[in-house]
């Protein structure tokens, strides 16, 4: 069965079991992958799957089901799964989204993107892997490299006659290269993400890869102490997307954030500006409506340092009394209704990056943070984490540092900006969301090694 | 599951062009998830994952792809397409199927009550009695979050050289979870018992006590000062302690990273690269433990295999792509997550096997340094070795007695140094479930460990 002819189906089956509230969420992915190893192919990949989510609210409760079967088998396995899961769910007052009178239109779909075949995405990941092997001596080899599309459709359908569809596609490049020196080694790893393979650089791919190692080798040890760092754009990413959660409303009425009952208040440096911008064009996390069907629109989270408002869904939102943001995502079709940012953009400065290092004058700068799962607690702010970066002196960046920790608080760490640059950087995107900073100088932060 | 006439019109179509193996694993996976937050249910998930996944091996190169539209005309038309991928032809033959099944008298890790046979509700108010044990521990917990998953994943696995395996692995997991809170404060304890069993295991543990024992975790956090920064010795506690091991040194003794000569521990077999004290193992055959397999997922059965011994390598993780390219034999442990990952070198349970330390000589030995009672997760760069996990449950040593309780510890270090500096090993060895992140997704596996002792390692802190 196609989706559609499934959602006949399934409609068809709820009601005549007695269910009035129902909600169908179907997603598909297509993806092409090729890896090069010391130029020939690695791996190949080509897949495409999918499946559909559903959600009914039986006797006041919601129940939840998935399948990756599109088949009439299923379509008795969900209906039967989201009753039994009713009978133990909680009344939280959920509900079926009737819609938005309109939805913004968002360009994330090339046509284009198809015509690049896989004799093209071969050539450019082998034409990457040897710029950097090529790069200097001391690159001894690539780790990973590889080129990619994907093809994603969401479909969203309902009892309440709400119909909503949308595709998407990107394109990726990915290498991680290893470099050698005095018999000591270092990674370095580069990413990009666009919707046309048009303006691929791969030199310039692989050489920030490389310089990214090189510059790593030859460190030189630090003292323990407090001091002011700049946590460079890539760095500064992984932290917020560590503590995003403090910003769900969610968390705050689960009693997990310590942003609960802050809103209007100082909560970081008065320069910083936060926004959740789901219309940003080119963002890797962009998009229409989110996946309860609330219709996108662009907010401010931090205004000049104070808490604007918090990231809602549905649920939160009705709890408190309010519209949903827009903020209800699904980590993917198998997993409940929960909230996510989309484009989570921290306002960039107006100076260089150089100007920000001669600014900080003494300290650091981290370059990569590892450990972000395990050394960071959400709920608390409080981080230890494993770092490579740099030290600098008299403005000057001096030599690299390794097996190095740094420890402080997220919310303390907002509240300590100095300043940033204008250097943006667009992070991965999550099931959190996608970053989009600059590099940032924040004082005491706590460096042991 | 499958017609074995049309496997084999797959495998062979997927060797039309050229490539020397071909091989199917098809999925059927029933998995439950309900999670509690404050005694109240909060998500309720039930899922079907469905898929196949083709991999053929074509000298040097691996196609793979994946599918849940499981109708006869997708699965050849996806299978010659991946077949004009390899690169020459090596003039495959497909062998005859000899059928091996491990669902029932020979499966290892028998289950005794399938998940999806037993009421939610019981699992429901097993939740349920497990948060109000945790609030009940203390007045200042202020937040639970009490987690059940269950998976019944069934698997056959065919391949161009004969193999037809057939395979069913239950697991169960439990989480419990609870947060401690001061004004300006808030401190998490947690715990994760699982099994290779179905929901028997919660006959033999006391999700209660765990719920307690997480509350206990998070009210002594919550009155820690900082942990201090620097290098001293570090003792790490049995159980999930043993994650030192899997991440400083397990990760990059894993075939696809040697192979690659992206593994610090690359044509050190023989050598002496761990103190004497450690001997550590990858065993798959512990009956119904939560990383145990049957059989792996490109069907090698589950072997226990001495890593190191004496501080002396003895073996790799070895899977049969990366095993031909080093010249050595699987050692069952190739694994995947699921259908969508083609499977790779992976652990299973390891450990390090315990020695003639006492615990409490371990203690009293120490003058200064860190007691770390519970761990959190961490992760490893193969390439250099450089690893880092956190310290969930921390304590001052002092003068040989454990003292007073800190928090935010972080432990760095790099593999080659850290095997070295292990110079005591006690004799309480204990296993401990995790989850492990790699290529091939997130695989359950055990770490484990009895007491150790690292004499100088860098602690990250803040005090």
């Amino acid at each position: 069965m196609n989706i559609r002819e499934f959602k006949e189906v399934i409609f068809k089956e709820a009601e005549k079991r007695g269910i009035t509230d129902f909600e169908l969420f179907y997603q598909s992915n297509k993806s092409f992958k090729v890896n090069v190893f010391q130029g020939e192919i690695e791996k190949y990949y080509n897949n495409s799957s999918g499946g559909v989510s559903f959600k009914a609210i039986v006797k006041g409760k919601t129940g939840y089901a998935y399948s990756e079967r599109l088949d009439s088998e299923s379509v008795n396995f969900l209906l039967e799964s989201v009753i039994k899961n009713s009978e133990i769910a909680n009344d939280e007052g959920e509900y079926i989204y009737s819609g938005d009178e309109c939805y913004p239109k968002v360009d994330v779909f090339n046509k284009g993107l198809d015509d690049y075949d896989s004799n093209f995405k071969i050539k450019l990941c082998k034409d990457i892997e040897r710029a950097a092997l090529s790069y200097d001596e001391r690159i001894i080899s690539v780790k990973s490299c590889f080129v990619g599309t994907d093809e994603d459709e969401i479909y969203i359908a309902n009892s309440k006659n709400l119909e909503l569809f949308q595709s998407s596609n990107y394109a990726s490049v990915y290498i991680l290269v290893t470099a050698e020196e005095n018999n000591t080694r270092k990674t370095g790893g580069e990413f990009w993400r666009g919707m046309d393979f048009g303006p691929v650089n791969y030199v310039k791919i692989a050489e920030n890869a490389c310089r990214k190692a090189l510059s790593l080798l030859g460190s030189e040890p630090v003292e323990k102490g407090e001091m002011n760092v700049i946590f460079k754009n890539e760095a500064f990413a992984d932290i917020l997307t560590t503590f995003m959660d403090c910003f769900f409303a969610e968390n705050c009425q689960k009693g997990s954030s310590l942003l609960k009952g802050k809103v209007g208040e100082k909560i970081a440096s008065e320069r910083v500006t936060i926004k959740d911008m789901p219309l940003l064009e080119g963002g890797f996390s962009t998009r229409g409506f989110d996946s309860e069907g609330v219709a996108s629109y662009n907010k401010t989270v931090i205004e000049n340092g104070k808490l604007n408002t918090l990231l809602y869904n549905l649920k939160s939102a009705a709890k408190d009394n309010i519209k949903s943001t827009g903020n209800g995502f699904k980590a993917s079709f198998k997993s409940a209704s929960s909230t996510a940012a989309t484009n989570f953009v921290f306002e960039k400065g107006e100076h260089g990056f150089d100007e920000l290092i001669y600014e900080l004058y003494d300290g650091l700068i981290i370059t990569r943070l590892a450990g972000l799962h395990s050394g960071a607690e959400p709920i608390s702010g409080n981080f230890s984490l494993a770092a490579d970066g740099f030290l600098v002196k008299g403005g000057k960046v001096l030599a690299p540092v390794e097996q190095i920790t740094i420890s402080g608080n997220f919310f303390d760490v907002l509240k300590n900006i100095l300043n940033f640059s204008d250097d943006l950087y667009f992070d991965m995107a999550t099931s959190k969301g996608a970053v989009i900073c600059p590099s940032v100088l924040v004082k005491n932060i706590n460096v042991a090694s | 599951m499958f017609e074995k006439q049309k496997v084999y019109d797959i495998l062979s179509e997927a060797l039309s062009f050229g490539g020397d193996f071909s091989e199917v694993f098809i999925e059927h996976n029933k998995k439950n998830s309900i999670s509690f937050i404050n005694g109240k249910a909060d998500k309720i998930v039930s899922g079907f994952d469905y898929g196949l996944g083709l991999r053929i091996f074509s000298g040097e190169r691996i196609i793979y792809s994946y599918t849940n539209d499981l109708s006869y005309d997708h699965l050849i038309k996806m299978a010659r397409e991946a077949s004009l991928a390899a690169n020459k032809n090596d003039g495959a033959v497909i062998n005859d199927f000899v059928e091996r099944d491990y669902r029932g008298d020979s499966n290892r890790h028998k289950a005794l009550i399938i998940p999806s046979d037993v009421d939610r509700q019981v699992i429901a108010d097993m939740l349920f009695d497990a948060s109000n044990s945790a609030f009940k521990y203390s007045n200042l917990i202020s937040q639970t979050s009490m987690g059940y998953f269950d998976s019944t994943q069934e698997v056959l696995i065919a391949n161009s050289r004969g193999l037809w395996a057939r395979d069913r692995r239950v697991r169960t997991r439990a989480f419990v979870s609870a947060v401690a809170s001061s004004k300006t404060e808030k401190q998490r304890g947690y715990l994760g018992p699982g099994a290779l069993k179905g929901l028997e295991f919660y006959d033999e543990i006391d999700l209660n006590e765990m719920a307690e024992e997480a509350a206990r975790s998070a009210v002594t956090m919550l009155k820690a000062d900082f942990c201090p920064g620097g290098k001293m010795p570090v003792v790490i506690d049995n159980g999930f302690g043993g994650v030192i091991f899997h991440e400083a040194c397990g990760h990059s003794l894993e075939a696809a990273a040697v192979a690659k000569n992206a593994s610090v521990f690359r044509d050190k077999l023989g050598e002496k690269i761990a103190s004497e004290k450690v001997t550590a193992i990858d065993d798959g055959t512990i009956q119904n433990e939560w990383g145990s397999i049957n059989i792996d997922d490109e069907g090698a059965e589950g072997r226990k295999n001495i890593l190191i011994e004496n501080g002396i390598l003895k073996s790799y993780i070895v899977d049969q792509f990366n095993g031909k390219k080093l010249g050595m034999s699987s050692t069952g442990s190739s694994r995947r997550e699921s259908y969508k990952f083609a499977p790779v070198s992976r652990m299973t349970n390891t450990y390090i096997e315990k020695g003639e330390d006492n615990a409490e000589d371990i203690i009293s030995s120490t003058d200064y340094g860190i007691y770390a009672k519970y761990m959190g997760g961490g992760s490893v760069n193969p390439v250099t070795g450089e690893f880092n996990f956190a310290v969930n449950e921390a304590y001052m040593i002092r003068n040989g007695k454990i003292a007073e309780p800190v928090r935010g510890a972080t432990i760095i270090g790099k593999g080659t140094e850290v095997l070295m500096n292990i110079d005591m090993v006690s004799d309480n060895l204990r296993l401990a479930p995790g989850m492990c992140g790699a290529s091939s997704g997130s695989v359950p596996v055990d770490v484990g460990q009895p007491m150790i002792r690292v004499n100088n390692i860098t602690v990250g802190g803040r005090g």
